[in-house]
């Protein structure tokens, strides 16, 4: 019934992306913004 | 503040001191790092100033945001030499020296990221404050494409950002103007303006910081030399 390209349902469970924490984009970055006023 | 909220620290540049003690403490209240320097970014004095502050400061520039500008509403036609003066040596020369000054030091560190304010004025939009402004954000665009180039080799990115509407304290002066000239409220003159967007929506600032935390992060890794337009739909270019 499930094909290759198929998950079964007992394998969909909880992303497991959405228990890590999204790391900041720009971490430990030095940025200088001109206009920052 | 989306810079800080992502995990950079800031060096904050502007002529106006007030305002940047307060944009200062927000970003230090994200429990990031900032120092504040009051510089005029028409004056490259004040530009080399300015960056060796942040060198002597934090020892690197990873990011520059060039984001200075200045504008006023007028017809071509009542546009003085003063004007023109004003307006390009911030919003263009000003840029340069501080894209070449800065990357000065990127070249030192063989990675930079360069990100450029433009407008959709630059690329014509006709409801532009001003003809020479347009000339001015034309400027930014041409510049942002040669100096890709030019500082590909020593893995600096240089991009541009066209903002269409947006509101931000430079824009409502201006709809304040077209808002006298023609007699309207200010929510009449916004409604015209925004009914003009395919959107129908005028950016916020945020709008424009989301496009500029990700040209600065690992999703702009390969992306340099483009000017994005962020407008609703204003001018599809």
């Amino acid at each position: 019934m499930w094909g290759r390209l198929a998950a079964k349902p007992a394998e969909i469970g909880p992303a497991k992306a959405l228990e890590k924490e999204i790391p900041m984009q720009l971490q430990g970055k030095i940025a200088l913004i001109t206009g920052a006023g | 503040m989306a810079y800080a909220a992502e995990g950079a620290d800031l060096v904050l540049a502007d002529l106006n001191a007030e305002a940047l003690a307060e944009v200062q403490k927000a970003v230090e209240a994200k429990g990031r790092r900032a120092i504040s320097i009051e510089a005029d970014l028409g004056d490259v004095e004040a530009i080399d100033a300015m960056v060796t502050t942040a060198i002597k400061q934090f020892g690197r520039i990873d990011v520059l945001v060039n984001n200075a500008g200045v504008t006023r509403k007028a017809f071509m036609m009542d546009i003085t030499e003063a004007d023109w003066d004003r307006i390009h040596r911030v919003n263009a020369k000003g840029v340069f020296f501080c894209m070449q000054r800065v990357a000065r030091e990127m070249i030192k560190q063989n990675s930079g990221r360069i990100i450029n304010m433009a407008s959709i004025a630059g690329k014509g939009y006709r409801d532009s404050s001003n003809v020479a402004y347009a000339g001015s954000k034309g400027a930014v665009i041409a510049m942002t494409r040669m100096a890709s180039s030019q500082l590909g080799g020593n893995n600096i990115n240089v991009n541009a950002i066209c903002p269409g509407i947006t509101r931000t304290a430079l824009y409502n002066t201006l709809l304040e103007t077209q808002a006298k000239n023609a007699g309207l409220s200010m929510d009449e003159m916004a409604k015209v303006a925004f009914d003009t967007i395919p959107l129908k929506l005028a950016n916020e600032p945020e709008d424009i910081a989301a496009m500029a935390v990700f040209l600065a992060g690992p999703g702009g890794r390969t992306i340099t030399g483009q000017s994005y337009n962020i407008d609703g739909g204003l001018i599809p270019d």
